[in-house]
């Protein structure tokens, strides 16, 4: 009787999980950043082969190729976004960094604009958002990061946990 | 928390004195939002919980956790059966 009369003010009490299911805590923006530079470096290939005087036929089949490269890094990056943003941001995150939802959606406009055309600069906006995201995400698991540039193509600045 | 706790009950809690081992406390846990899980020890500024249920995530997954982001002790359980105390194992 008094579970029936509390329930019926259930919206007003707070949930505590007591089954955890599988969630395994395990989240990396890391991931995010290698897929944003991957994409960029995609960009930067598609841009490059008008110079390399390849064969019609050589040229399709790099241009088909490397597309496809450039679609699959640009969905992951949202994918990974997608997860990072549905499952770990809620609560005391949100509070302190309540621009999140925002940022999400940018990534996933400028993960569109990558997939879409071919312009170096949608590939460096997807990066820079994706460092902001990052820094968001390693700030709300308490740990420090700094900027440094990644050791290969594109060698653009990624943010990285300082550990 | 199975057979403890089942999904829809109530549970009431009160702002710990102390921490004790062999409790149940809810935590504000830094990944998994709040969670209800018994306390297993206490080591330094921080704790080791564990699930009632052999299913439930071992404490090696669910990390250790800072004593401050515990927010109460449950006392008492609401459940379609009845109140119950929870007691301490």
């Amino acid at each position: 009787m008094l579970h029936n009369f509390i329930s019926k003010n259930d919206d007003q009490i707070a949930t505590a999980s007591a089954h955890c299911d599988i969630p395994c805590g395990v989240y990396d923006a890391r991931t995010i950043m290698y897929h944003a530079v991957s994409t960029l470096r995609q960009i930067d290939i598609l841009l490059s082969l008008k110079e390399k005087g390849l064969s019609e036929t050589a040229f399709a089949m790099q241009v088909a190729r490397n597309t496809a490269e450039k679609e699959r890094q640009a969905e992951l990056v949202k994918h990974e976004t997608r997860i990072i943003w549905g499952d770990f941001m809620k609560g005391d995150h949100l509070k302190k960094h309540p621009g999140a939802h925002e940022l999400a959606h940018k990534i996933m406009m400028a993960g569109s604009a990558c997939k879409q055309d071919l312009h170096r600069e949608d590939g460096e906006k997807l990066v820079a958002l994706c460092n902001e995201f990052s820094e968001m995400f390693w700030d709300m698991k308490g740990v420090k990061t700094k900027t440094a540039p990644c050791p290969y193509a594109p060698n653009v600045d990624v943010v990285i946990p300082a550990l | 928390m199975s057979p403890t706790l089942e999904d829809g009950d109530y549970i009431l809690i009160k702002k710990p004195r102390s921490l004790r081992p062999g409790f149940i406390y809810v935590v504000n846990h830094i990944d998994l939002g709040l969670i209800v899980k018994r306390l297993e020890a206490i080591e330094n500024q921080s704790a080791v919980f564990s699930g009632d249920n052999p299913a439930s995530l071992s404490d090696t997954l669910l990390g250790k956790v800072d004593v401050r982001r515990i927010t109460g002790c449950a006392v008492l359980a609401v459940t379609p059966k009845g109140i119950k105390r929870l007691k301490r194992i």
